[in-house]
């Protein structure tokens, strides 16, 4: 039975509770505000550099300033260039990776639980990573010319290492305990594979997916300058060797805000339907 | 491994040294590049071209540059020391430019806020933007390899230094302020160790990104090093010259990644407990049996 | 009726500059209604006897085996630290180690749940739950399979002390209800003689020291004088066998 000195305690606990309880948010706020205020500076500073250098320093045509590059970069977009090359290369990384994502969760899985294939693929998957992109792209141009197929196959090989060496990373770090736990209810195969195994494979399957996507691009890209007749490589390449400094800067930023707009839109809200099981770590 | 009346058994004669020599790792290693070359040569008559040459030509070409027979401007040798004094001072820059940044970054929370979007944007730029914007303003002279190496590892250096710092576990530098050791005894026993795989890994994906960014850049603006004579016979349309190129371009990272990498990190760490270091002893012989999923043959046995 | 039979076992782990044997030539018998203890210091194979008892490891020589009527029995494993996917919620994972998921089996598991007190956290994540609730989930997850024995090893020494005496004493109600044989390991000697009716001693190396019966009368409170004139008798035993210190 409360007394009611132990009330008025309960009450200034309940109070003094809710004051730390604003406290802390108005710091969150104030972190969250010094975060843009920063961020902004950042942008600002970096756009007044590049304007004082495109005016002062350089010539136009080593820089130009920010508002050529708009212009152009509005002119793009406009007369509908951007739809169509975007969807050139969209498309042969769309197919690329799929090859590559299967094939390399099928030999990450097959390295990471058997030794004897860990040996057998290590070599070439290590090789292929640090092998430069250009070599595969020379190589698939020899190969297919400036077939549809060469970019595709391009973007399977360089892809598919990225995505075997984070599947067999994941395995690697089998969570021995949650493991033996299934092994020790004699939990069937199937079961033990897709409530154990895949879900803790989750994040090293993104992983691979951010790696293999960003490696894709870069690689159908590049096959695009080297030898395509379509794509924001060829547009790339063409503004490259007509010297326009101002074109080719506008395709990158627009090749830029595309990428950026894949990972985080798309690929961000995947990952954070899946991960909601999360406990929330508080500050 | 069903837990009932398990008895160790005894390994058996002949058949269980050749089956232990199929099951050793390195007979996998070896039985790759059997497949591979194997592999090569039975698919070229299937190949929309016929320019593809077959294992023996590309050996016969790379034999030859080995022994520095070569029609290209500088031998193998020649062309991958000049890309590697160029990748060495590209990254070396790089070093000296990103450190600090990446340690501004990760202790001041401002700075952070103020490049963190630029880094993310560096980090994703494909290296061969990297090569032609140095092309483009720089022509045909030394300096565009290496700025390009610069360029294209820099961010990497910063953001593996900035994680590193944010990631000093607080408990062991409290550890240290409270057994009352300085300052500089700190940094260099416990800030300096726990910055080590983040420096390794900076080491590893900027050193890699500057390398592709290099090859780029000789490919597009330079007169020589290993890219240029990779796209020297590209032009001259020798397939050999390319595919043995390639090669030789796998070979150098095996060489880099074994005798440097390698070597590198295990001294570094040898602190750590191996993974999987206690192997059990079951009864029967195992190299090529499944370690991760349960032998669920075994539940109802 | 469940047996519980270890003859001759021999574990040995070669790591790569030695062979460590973590049990050696170990025999001992258990079967119906009796709550065994194993206790020993740290390193004397107790968890070690227990992963093979249960499967996940096998041995290097020797028998290890439950059985129950002639059959392999099904056991039930609590392990130190609850083991739970975190990735599904409480039900589900209850359901993870069930032979199938019918109605049926759904509200066997949910009153499972509820003996221990966590029935109405089915649908929560053990990332909202606390240890101790964790660890009942465990229990819970262990009896529901309905097993013939139960293997449990150090199940409470993670928890604090005043959540570990409430869970003693829900997982001794439990042992009298169901009347299960209990394999027990823990490295509290005071936990063993409260529960158990016999106690196992294993030494440094894997060896099997001692098997003694503790025959006093149930419920025990840990405060009494006769429990710890047990305990203090099975200490009294560890210093003789030498195992203290050292």
């Amino acid at each position: 039975m409360a007394t009611t000195s132990t009330t008025r305690g309960l009450t200034s606990e309940l109070q003094k509770g809710s004051q730390l309880d604003q406290q802390a948010k108005a710091k969150k706020r104030a972190e969250r505000r010094s975060k843009w205020i920063w961020r902004l500076a950042g942008y600002a500073f970096f756009i007044g550099l590049w304007q004082f250098s495109s005016t002062y320093l350089v010539e136009d045509f080593i820089l130009p300033a920010p508002l050529t590059i708009l212009e152009e970069m509005r002119e793009i977009v406009s007369t509908g260039l951007l739809v169509e090359h975007f969807g050139a290369t969209l498309e042969k990384i769309a197919i690329g990776f799929a090859i590559a994502f299967v094939v390399g969760s099928a030999v990450g899985l097959l390295m990471g639980t058997n030794r004897w294939w860990e040996a057998f693929f290590s070599d070439w998957v290590l090789l292929m990573m640090t092998t430069p992109g250009l070599i595969f792209v020379l190589v698939a141009v020899m190969i297919f010319g400036l077939a549809y197929i060469g970019p595709v196959v391009a973007v399977a090989v360089t892809g598919f290492p990225y995505i075997a060496v984070n599947l067999v990373e994941g395995v690697k770090a089998a969570p021995k305990d949650l493991n033996d736990m299934a092994r020790a209810y004699g939990v069937s195969r199937f079961n033990h594979l897709r409530h154990v195994l895949i879900p803790f494979l989750a994040p090293f399957i993104f992983t691979a997916v951010r790696y293999g996507f960003s490696v894709a691009w870069k690689v159908a890209t590049l096959t695009e300058v080297i030898a395509g007749n379509e794509g924001i490589g060829f547009m790339m390449r063409t503004e490259f060797q007509t010297f326009s400094m101002a074109g080719m800067l506008s395709w990158v930023l627009l090749f830029f805000a595309f990428a950026l707009f894949l990972e985080r839109v798309v690929l961000q809200r995947q990952i954070d339907r899946f991960f909601r099981w999360r406990p929330e770590v508080t500050a | 491994m069903s837990s009932t009346a398990a008895v160790a058994r005894r390994p058996l004669g002949l058949s269980a040294g050749l089956r232990r020599f199929w099951l050793n790792p390195r007979t996998a290693r070896a039985l790759s590049l059997v497949a591979f070359v194997g592999g090569w040569q039975l698919i070229i008559p299937f190949l929309p071209t016929e320019l593809i040459p077959t294992p023996i030509e590309v050996g016969e070409f790379m034999w030859a540059e080995l022994r520095t027979d070569t029609l290209a401007p500088q031998t193998v040798y020649q062309a991958f020391a000049t890309s590697l004094r160029r990748l060495v001072t590209g990254f070396g820059i790089a070093l000296l430019i990103g450190t600090p940044i990446g340690l501004l970054m990760g202790l001041f929370k401002r700075v952070d806020y103020f490049l963190h979007d630029f880094v993310v944007v560096g980090l994703a730029m494909p290296s061969l933007v990297w090569a032609l914007l140095a092309a483009m303003w720089f022509g045909f002279v030394e300096q565009s390899s290496i700025i390009t190496v610069v360029l294209a590892s820099v961010t990497f250096v910063i953001i593996n230094v900035a994680e590193g710092v944010r990631a000093v576990p607080k408990d062991l530098v409290d550890m240290g302020k409270a057994y009352g050791a300085s300052d500089l005894h700190r940094v260099r026993h416990i800030v300096f160790p726990s910055l080590m795989p983040f420096f390794f890994a900076s080491l590893r994906y900027g050193l890699a990104n500057g390398w592709k960014g290099l090859v780029l850049a000789e490919v597009y603006a330079s007169t020589s090093g290993a890219g240029w004579t990779i796209r020297y016979w590209y032009d001259a349309h020798r397939a050999q010259g390319v595919i043995g190129y390639a090669l030789f371009f796998m070979i150098f990272a095996l060489l880099v990644e074994r005798l440097v990498f390698g070597r590198l990190s295990r001294w570094v760490f040898r602190w750590r407990p191996s993974a999987g270091e206690q192997r059990d002893t079951r009864p029967h012989g195992g190299a090529g049996g499944d370690v991760i999923l349960p032998e669920s043959a075994d539940a109802d046995s | 009726m469940a047996t519980i039979k270890v003859q001759n076992l021999r574990k040995e782990f070669i790591t790569s500059d030695s062979t460590v044997v973590a049990l050696e030539n170990a025999s001992f018998e258990a079967s119906g209604h009796v709550f065994v203890s194993v206790v020993g210091p740290s390193g004397c194979g107790k968890s070690t006897l227990l992963n093979i008892l249960s499967g996940i490891d096998s041995p290097t020589s020797g028998i290890a085996e439950i059985t129950e009527n002639g059959r392999k029995a099904r056991n039930g494993y609590v392990f130190q630290a609850a083991r739970l996917l975190p990735w599904r919620t409480v039900m589900d994972n209850l359901l993870f180690v069930q032979k199938n998921r019918n109605e049926e089996t759904r509200a066997r598991c949910q009153k499972y749940l509820e003996m221990v007190n966590l029935g109405h956290t089915a649908n929560k994540y053990p990332g909202q739950l606390s240890g101790g609730m964790q660890q009942r989930v465990g229990i819970a997850r262990a009896f529901s399979i309905e097993p013939d024995v139960l293997l449990m090893d150090e199940p409470f020494s993670h928890l604090d002390a005043i959540t570990g005496r409430s869970l003693r004493k829900e997982l001794h109600n439990i042992w009298v209800e169901t009347k299960k044989t209990v394999l027990f390991v823990t490295h509290d000697v005071g936990e063993a003689v409260e529960l158990s009716n016999r106690i196992v001693i294993f030494g440094k190396g894997g060896k099997l020291r001692e098997d003694m019966a503790i025959d006093l009368p149930f419920p025990r409170d840990p405060a009494d004088d006769a429990v710890a004139l047990s305990k203090a008798n099975v200490l009294r035993k560890f210093e003789e066998l030498d195992l203290v210190a050292s």
